[in-house]
């Protein structure tokens, strides 16, 4: 059973390829379409570079392993999955976490773009206010002083 | 450093995207993000989860006009939000607010605009901020002003609930009762949970606080949560084969009618400061021969939390049994560190041989005054005295202080740890320190002192500190 796994390469925007089983694939809505639709060896993904599509193998392999192996420990391997996913998104700065939540979405791998997600909340939760989140998340505002004082007051309790 | 030369990257992603990121803040955050642009301020209200809570809006020092007017503003609040709401899908739905008998149209009106939106997760809490046990209750039928509308059971697309404080619930009722995955039950008589829960074949994790005559408990949950309850003791039962995850807190009484699988739990904690506060009240005392017995039947758990009183009870009684040793490879204790709780802490590192991480959970300073002066030791030089012959020695690799102040007590147990490190074979590798969360600044000092002492001795641990 072993060797007969079907292997398929993915060839990032800038030409870095990788090797994975078609199992991994699967975890993404987009690829496993693609492998379905066109039977090829090796696809191209224009829109994801080397650098991101090797984040996202590297988490479509982790969690696929985990549900292949789950057997009679799979709470367990829940647990170190949780832990596995948070050591994951721990180190890594929110450049990484914006075009792997791009990734994530054109791939339409639901889990990880969940997981991004959250992680972009957590920032925006850990600011103390909306002067804080601006700087931290890089947004600028476009409101004149009387608009941004307007729509303060209009949701005033979620400010003191 | 990375953020303020970033530029905004966040806002050229697709608003599905955006809106997928607030709807995983709590519902206040979300609302703080329309200040952010134009942007953010046309998507907020696109959030998947709605939290309407009383406590956002009326300070609990209001009393009076002023909390009336508060409560209503906070009514129409939420009134005018669900009116405004276009047709968007809502994932999550919350309304907390004490007293709602006054207003049960309101609130029921906003509870059928969440079943229409058919929510999978739904949070209907009617508590009071002052309550502290189901005794508050019990006895009181018109502190529960809410009934469960028939609307709530009809809602097939239910996987997540938490009920507290409503009057009459049926939960035998629910159409679907095979999707729920979590439930939280609060301030409510539950005498009859035996057919729900067998029809609940996927819940995971089932949580029961401050309720009162529950009865049977039997089912398939993975972590099962009782917090101050009243059970009905001698017909009380329980058989959860499956659960992993045990929290329990109140009185140690009714513990002994469990029964749990003991080969699959993984978690355990203990917690009967519920007990204590109540009894120091009372001026009861504790049947320690029921705690031995308890601990004797103790599954093997990978995680251990154990309270300040558990801790106390050690100090004063031998155990009459042969304790056996535990299997936790993490040992948390809730605890003041006041002396009368070091012979319990002793005792059970002693009995951990297994023990990997040991965390002291500091308690705040308890409102209740206690007798300090007891002990026939020195607190000063009790843990450097008997620094040897000790099982975990072999296996500890990280002490963890939460809520750290640098109280003498902290560093002395902390002090213990770090020089019982021999030359040769350490073992230890980290100590971590979370200094509590909104000291003053005179207080911060004296924690940081601490932390730079201990950083001084110790040459071959790692004492790393963080800001809570």
């Amino acid at each position: 059973m072993e060797n007969e796994k079907k292997m398929i390469t993915l060839k990032s925007s800038d030409d870095v390829t990788f090797e994975v089983e078609e199992a991994v694939v699967l975890e993404s809505q987009f690829l496993s379409h693609l492998v379905q639709d066109c039977p090829a060896p090796e696809h191209k993904i224009k829109e994801v570079t080397g650098k991101i599509l090797s984040k996202v193998v590297e988490y479509c392999e982790k969690h696929v392993v985990v549900v292949v192996d789950g057997g009679d420990s799979s709470s367990s391997s829940g647990d170190d999955l949780k832990k596995w996913d948070d050591k994951f998104i721990k180190e890594m700065d929110l450049s990484t976490v914006y075009d792997l939540i791009a990734a994530a979405n054109y791939l339409n791998i639901q889990a990880l773009l969940d997981l991004m997600c959250q992680r972009v909340a957590d920032v925006i939760t850990a600011c103390k206010d909306h002067k804080e989140i601006r700087e931290t998340l890089g947004i600028v505002s476009d409101y004149t002083a009387e608009e941004e004082a307007e729509v303060l007051k209009e949701n005033e309790w979620a400010f003191d | 450093m990375d953020s303020s030369a970033q530029p905004d990257r966040l806002s050229s992603l697709p608003d599905v995207v955006l809106i997928m990121i607030i709807s995983c803040l709590p519902f206040k955050d979300c609302v703080k993000t329309s200040t952010l642009s134009k942007r953010w301020k046309s998507l907020y209200r696109e959030t998947r989860a709605v939290a309407f809570k009383e406590s956002d809006f009326v300070s609990p020092s209001l009393y009076g006009d002023s909390r009336l007017y508060a409560r209503i503003a906070f009514l129409r609040y939420a009134y005018k939000w669900i009116a405004s709401s276009n047709d968007q899908p809502i994932h999550s739905f919350e309304i907390s607010m004490s007293s709602p008998e006054v207003y049960l149209e309101k609130i029921n009106s906003l509870v059928t605009f969440a079943v229409r939106k058919k929510v999978k997760k739904l949070v209907l809490d009617f508590s009071h901020p002052t309550w502290r046990s189901f005794r508050d209750v019990k006895d009181l039928p018109r502190m529960l002003g809410f009934e469960v509308p028939e609307s709530v059971y009809g809602l097939n697309t239910l996987e997540s609930l938490k009920l507290w404080a409503c009057k009459k619930f049926e939960p035998w009722r629910f159409v679907n009762q095979g999707i729920f995955k979590n439930l939280s039950l609060g301030y409510m008589r539950l005498p009859n949970l035996e057919s729900f829960l067998r029809a609940a074949s996927k819940l995971e994790s089932f949580s029961i606080n401050r309720c009162w005559d529950v009865m049977k408990i039997a089912g398939n949950m993975r972590e099962l949560v009782i917090e101050d309850c009243s059970l009905f003791s001698v017909q009380c039962s329980f058989y959860m084969p499956r659960v992993e995850i045990f929290k329990y807190s109140g009185d140690a009484f009714y513990l002994q009618f469990l029964n749990i699988d003991r080969n699959n739990v993984k978690e355990v904690h203990l917690d009967f400061g519920v007990y204590d506060e109540y009894n120091q009240l009372m001026g009861t005392t504790f049947p320690p021969g029921l705690i031995c017995q308890l601990l004797n039947v103790l599954p093997p758990t990978r995680t251990l939390v154990v309270c300040q009183y558990l801790l106390q009870v050690f100090q004063s009684f031998e155990c009459p049994f042969v304790f056996p040793p535990v299997k936790t490879q993490h040992l948390i204790l809730k605890t003041r560190l006041y002396p009368k709780e070091f012979n319990g802490i002793r005792f059970l590192l002693n009995n951990c041989p297994d023990l990997e991480t040991l965390t002291f959970d500091m308690l705040p300073p308890s409102s209740i005054v206690i007798d300090l002066l007891d002990p026939d030791f020195d607190p000063q030089t009790y843990w450097v005295q008997n620094i040897t012959d000790n099982n975990w020695r072999k296996t500890l690799k990280a002490v963890v202080v939460r809520n750290f102040i640098g109280g003498p007590n902290e560093l002395n147990m902390v002090k213990y740890f770090i020089l019982s490190q021999c030359e040769g074979e350490i073992v230890l590798e980290n100590v971590e320190l979370y200094v509590s969360y909104g000291l003053e600044e005179s207080q911060k000092t004296v924690a940081y002192a601490g932390v730079e002492m201990l950083q001084r001795i110790s040459k071959h641990v790692q004492v790393l500190v963080h800001n809570s």
